[in-house]
């Protein structure tokens, strides 16, 4: 724990983490890129980096465009990122009234509180719960990515069919190549180039970027109408931050939890925060019209979910949010095996990345005060150039994979299909999470049955394991019989009844 | 009744993608050591994707018998094929032997004007694609040391 904490206080360390969150908070503030695509696209860049750097420089990303989001929607009314939808609501009108910096005061320093509350969370609950699921079996593992697969599906944006039909699509797209547990060539067709399978990164850079510059160019965003800053800092005073401690804490709570469950992302989180702060709000009517409590309520929860999002991913090698598949994504890049046993085999860097996440949160909260209102006048970049550029730099990413130029063609692929997804409101977190976990399902659910002469009653005798399979089937039949229940009572004309 | 595009793409897009699978699944060997083998989990993604697109249909055709308006997606715009078409014509030109550097220039001063809808952007377009091409080219060849496609 000790080594973990020095190293992530290194010369070395601490530039790549700034670096990281700096960039994150830029790349967060311009509408139309994302947390998720900086990632993408920065990911072949690390190959040649420690595996400790790239891992510290992609949480400072993580952390820092979830923040950065808040600019753009107080001052633009457009979010930078989804997370920070709930906070145009509150944050624009706020910046409209005249009051644009304690807008943005007051959603950088709630930003810091929930990332700091959920570190605590993160430092408190990882190693416990690590060294729970050391004791799991195949089984166990089996039932639990079957768990998180099916959450991940059932809560997610859209319907449950919809969710799980992407997961499984997910799944789907893991499956060409070598299969791990046997070695035998799948779905290759003859082509060389198919036996080492979709590669991740190419399929990664293709869903998350090359669909959202689709997305963009369909959209052709305008260039926004920044709201200009004054001199003074609007910082509240004490006696505010006091005043608002309770939704603080309640929102870094929500936001923690929500980040704990698998493939649901910091949108969701501040969607929920927001809901129920104006649910206990003495004043509720004030919400939407530019209200302290609704800024503080959604930037306390999207900065907590992210620390929160580490948790299942550090103890149970299973992404918190779509944003954290990236990040298991360049941790199998890099050689480490993310899951039960990573305490064990590689705890200095665990501990190292707590210590980042710490550390990141604080040179966020650093950054955005000192800069914002620098990073105010960068905003705006029009989709225009936006698209050609990332598109440009995708197909160096995708190439540099494997020298070769089918990777580059399986990127643009994918690309279309998450474009076709999104427009048939398919989601795509499912998806990612699916292709992620399908290969440690599979290896997993194959040597349980080994285990058991492919008997799949055996999981009878792993109570753990039926615990997490009665709660997908929960999961499953809860919003279905929900749906059922809305569905009576919903009116006979409903637009947007998809979304 | 009507019923809508989305359910009709995702019921396409599982039959065809379940063929591919069951397809592929016949030339996988049969387990020797484990009992399920390789085409296993092939096989269940392709009944879970029908299952699945099938329910996504029934859901629509149920909510467009109750007379509940499909959810209409934003018109595709004509410059998004256009981009599209672009993007792949950017990669064939690499893949039939032109290098990174000319298919980057002409990819990147034709996209900004198409994306931008304007011909006034013309000029930022070519400044941006030259320095665009000659920058990347640059610093992935002398400082990350990416072999790029070289022209052949």
């Amino acid at each position: 724990m000790i080594q973990g904490l020095i190293d992530a206080f290194g010369p070395m360390a601490l530039f790549w983490t700034f670096v990281g969150t700096a960039s994150g908070i830029l790349v967060g503030a311009i509408p139309g890129l994302g947390g998720g695509m900086l990632m993408a696209l920065v990911l072949p860049l690390t190959f040649s980096m420690q595996p400790l750097d790239a891992i510290l420089l992609l949480i400072g990303i993580h952390v820092g465009s979830v923040s950065g989001g808040l600019i753009s929607a107080t001052l633009l009314k457009m979010p930078g990122t989804p997370s920070s939808v709930m906070t145009t609501f509150d944050g624009h009108p706020m910046a409209m009234k005249g009051e644009p910096e304690r807008a943005l005061s007051l959603g950088i320093v709630s930003s810091l509180i929930g990332g700091l509350m959920a570190g605590v969370a993160l430092a408190l609950l990882a190693p416990p719960l690590s060294y729970w699921a050391l004791k799991f079996g195949p089984w166990e593992l089996a039932a639990l990515i079957l768990m998180a697969l099916v959450l991940v599906a059932a809560i997610s944006k859209g319907s449950t069919l919809k969710g799980l039909f992407a997961a499984t699509l997910g799944v789907v797209a893991a499956l060409p190549g070598l299969a791990e547990s046997d070695g035998q060539l799948r779905y290759t067709f003859g082509v060389d180039d198919m036996a080492t399978g979709f590669r991740l990164l190419p399929v990664l850079l293709g869903v998350f970027v090359v669909s959202q510059l689709l997305n963009e160019t369909d959209k052709a965003l305008g260039k926004g109408t920044v709201i200009k800053l004054g001199k003074r800092s609007g910082f509240p005073t004490l006696s505010v931050w006091k005043s608002y401690s309770g939704n603080i804490l309640r929102s870094s709570v929500i936001g923690t939890f929500v980040g704990i469950l698998p493939g649901v992302g910091a949108s969701i989180s501040a969607m929920v925060a927001y809901g129920i702060a104006r649910t206990f709000s003495k004043t509720p009517e004030k919400f939407g019209t530019g209200h302290d409590e609704g800024i503080v309520a959604s930037e306390t929860a999207n900065n907590a979910n992210v620390g929160g999002a580490m948790i299942p991913l550090v103890t149970l090698g299973i992404p918190g949010a779509p944003v954290d598949a990236l990040l298991l994504g360049a941790m199998v890049m890099h050689q480490i095996q993310p899951g039960p046993l990573l305490f064990v085999t590689h705890g200095n860097l665990v501990w190292a990345m707590i210590a980042a996440y710490f550390i990141s949160n604080i040179m966020m909260f650093g950054i955005m005060m000192g800069s914002y209102r620098k990073i105010a006048q960068v905003i705006t970049i029009p989709a225009h150039y936006l698209v050609p550029v990332v598109f440009v730099l995708c197909v160096i990413g995708s190439y540099s994979v494997g020298n070769r130029l089918f990777d580059v063609w399986v990127m643009l692929g994918f690309g279309v299909l998450g474009y076709l997804m999104d427009r048939a409101r398919i989601p795509l977190g499912p998806f990612v999470i699916g292709l992620v976990l399908a290969t440690p399902f599979e290896s997993e659910l194959r040597t349980a049955l080994q285990l058991s002469d492919g008997s799949l009653l055996a999981i009878f005798q792993h109570p753990m394991a039926l615990l997490f399979v009665a709660f997908a089937v929960l999961m499953l039949a809860l919003p279905m019989l929900r749906g059922r229940k809305a569905s009576a009572v919903l009116p006979v004309t409903t637009k947007g009844a998809d979304q | 009744m009507r019923i809508e595009l989305s359910a009709w793409f995702s019921l396409g897009l599982a039959l065809f993608i379940a063929t591919i699978l069951f397809v592929g699944a016949q030339s996988i060997s049969p387990p020797i050591f484990d009992p399920v083998g390789s085409a296993a989990l092939p096989q269940a993604c392709a009944v879970a994707l029908i299952g699945g697109a099938m329910g996504i249909f029934i859901e629509s055709a149920l909510r467009a018998k109750k007379g509940i308006e499909a959810a209409v997606s934003a018109p595709l715009r004509p410059a998004t094929l256009g981009i599209l078409a672009l993007m792949c014509g950017y990669l064939l030109a690499m893949q039939f032997g032109f290098g990174f550097l000319l298919p980057t220039i002409f990819f990147t001063a034709v996209a900004i004007p198409i994306v931008a809808k304007s011909r006034k952007a013309v000029p930022f377009a070519i400044v941006t694609a030259l320095l665009l091409g000659f920058g990347c080219q640059a610093l992935f060849s002398s400082v990350f040391f990416v072999d790029l496609p070289v022209m052949k």
